[in-house]
């Protein structure tokens, strides 16, 4: 199916070539920057409607529920009428916020949550900007959704949503370093920062075969950089009631949500393309592909969400910096030295390296991990032992 | 080994969304249907919510749902003999029974039943009326569906109750 292996590329040399009938050469650019934009925000926000919709359901699956099933055949009309319930709500400012602040901060987070999107590769020719720094440029931008939920937390004038925007200010800030460093293995495997090369760099085998540890690290990671269950910290509803959205409605609320989930999906997309091969498969077309692999990642945030009790504080920062940190800079000695011997053995010598390393790890956390106290004497009414 | 207890967690949930799916498959096209299916005992594994207006569950035996009067199954005459045993025994006095003598001497029925209510918003449902009844007449039933728009609606008379007694017996 070579015309829908690349249906995108020939849609837009087709539009490009009708604009160019009456529009000089920089308006057509000017019109297929605009185009591309608008299809990208289109796709962003019905994905998030519809990621809301799977997340639900499969949560729901797990705790033996059915999820939403009301609205529409299967629920389907769900996300709208969240949406327009959404947009409807009436939008409640605190009496003590610091007003500028307080609404600047879900436009500084929507914007950066955004732009990713003009270098996540989707298909061959279907990256909007191939830059030579992508594997730089997403967590740069991203982490400036850091300083939003900052924002959040100190204009709301709210001890419980400052205390959140704090949380999730270290916790970004600590994920974000195994994270890099993870990637950085990747980089140094591909030796290229641009996203495409790292995915015709696995036209072999995904990289997640020869680097699982990475993987994993990785993974664990961009689910505690989007805050989510079970590094939800900053939004722990036992402790603070929703954290640094805790005063926004309406639409300041849906800002955050639709970054959140936005995150979600690039963090997702990220792993995608470092580690599963982005676009690359058989048969199916190369977007197919990748949307499967991304939606494979967010189910395993799901799954990973539906499983685990929130961490700590204390856990969550220890995780980071006494587990996930070391490891990390581990994992960069080995794979580089795995790439520097040479073997021409495909996957493996990175598969057997990483898991010998996390079986050292294993052993080495059980052996410092402390002893467990002796089971306090049963209480209460015993059965007598005759 | 580290970590075997996430991996535990994450088999145990897994389990269960399978668990899930395979038991939806079962009753494919039902659970997704709109209109009502009839009544059924609840599951206790899998999805076991109950999806309520189409899904309803079969109320055990000794569940106080309305009072129904029950009918001689051979003779299908009504058993209630208007001895007026319920009315006394109500606490509440939401029973109110009359009666008189059957003009047809020879009929099995010696007694009719001319006025027989029952007020179901007053109720307790203790039940004290279903003991002392001595001929087998008044009963629980296990409709549990009785929100009415207007109180008064909320008065079941005699006709009601052995109607709801016909449907309690599959008549």
């Amino acid at each position: 199916m070579p015309s829908l292996n690349n249906l995108f590329g020939f849609l837009q040399d087709w539009i490009s070539g009708k604009l160019s009938g009456f529009l000089p050469p920089w308006g057509v650019t000017l019109a297929m920057m605009a185009i591309t934009i608008v299809v990208l925000l289109l796709f962003l926000v019905v994905t998030v409607m519809y990621l809301t919709y799977l997340e639900r359901k499969v949560l729901a699956r797990i705790a033996d529920r059915l999820g939403p099933n009301r609205a529409g055949p299967l629920g389907i009309a769900q996300p709208v009428a969240d949406v327009l319930k959404l947009i409807v709500k009436e939008v409640i400012v605190p009496a003590r916020a610091d007003v500028a602040v307080y609404f600047l901060a879900p436009v500084v987070m929507v914007a950066p949550a955004l732009l990713p999107y003009a270098v996540l590769p989707f298909g061959p020719r279907m990256v909007p900007a191939d830059i030579s720094v992508a594997v730089l440029f997403v967590p740069a931008v991203t982490s400036i959704t850091t300083l939003a939920l900052l924002m959040a937390g100190w204009g709301s004038g709210n001890k419980y949503s400052l205390l959140g925007g704090l949380r999730a200010v270290a916790q970004k800030v600590s994920y974000s370093i195994p994270l890099l460093l993870s990637f950085l293995a990747v980089v140094l495997v591909t030796g290229s920062l641009s996203l495409v090369r790292i995915v015709e760099a696995q036209a072999s085998y995904p990289f997640l075969l020869a680097q699982p540890l990475g993987f994993i690290i990785a993974l664990i990671c961009c689910v505690a950089e989007v805050n989510r269950s079970p590094f939800d910290i900053p939004e722990a509803e036992s402790e603070l009631v929703a954290g640094y959205h805790t005063e926004y409605s309406g639409v300041g609320f849906a800002m955050f949500f639709l970054a959140e989930y936005i995150g979600m999906f690039t963090v997702s997309a990220m792993l995608a393309i470092l580690y599963l091969g982005g676009w690359q498969g058989p048969l199916l077309p190369p977007y197919i592909w990748f949307l499967i692999k991304v939606y494979l990642i967010l189910c395993v945030m799901f799954w990973l969400r539906g499983t685990f009790p929130r961490v700590r504080v204390d856990q969550l920062m220890n995780l980071s910096w006494k587990v996930l940190l070391p490891l990390a800079m581990v994992n960069v000695v080995v794979v580089a030295l795995v790439d520097k011997l040479g073997l021409r053995l495909g996957f493996l010598p990175g598969l057997v390296a990483s898991l010998v390393v996390m079986a050292a790890a294993g052993a080495i956390l059980r052996s410092r991990r402390p002893a467990r106290p002796a089971a306090p004497p049963r209480r209460g009414w015993q059965v007598r032992e005759a | 080994m580290v970590g075997t207890g996430l991996l535990k967690g994450l088999w145990v949930t897994l389990r269960h969304v399978v668990e899930t799916y395979r038991q939806d498959w079962q009753k494919f096209p039902r659970r997704y249907r709109r209109e009502p299916v009839a009544l059924q005992e609840q599951s206790l594994t899998g999805l076991f919510t109950v999806q309520y207006p189409e899904e309803r569950l079969r109320m055990f035996p000794r569940f106080h749902g309305h009072l129904i009067q029950k009918r001689d199954p051979e003779t299908g005459l009504y058993n209630c003999t208007a001895c007026k045993a319920c009315e006394r025994a109500c606490p509440h006095g939401v029973i109110s029974v009359e009666g008189e003598r059957n003009p047809d001497r020879e009929s099995k029925k010696k007694m009719l039943v001319t006025r027989f209510t029952w007020n179901a918003g007053r109720c307790v449902y203790c039940g004290l009326c279903v003991e002392a009844c001595p001929s087998d007449a008044l009963h629980w039933g296990q409709g549990y569906e009785l929100a009415v728009r207007n109180r008064d609606e909320l008065i079941f008379d005699f006709e009601r109750l052995l109607e709801l007694g016909d449907q309690a017996q599959g008549r």
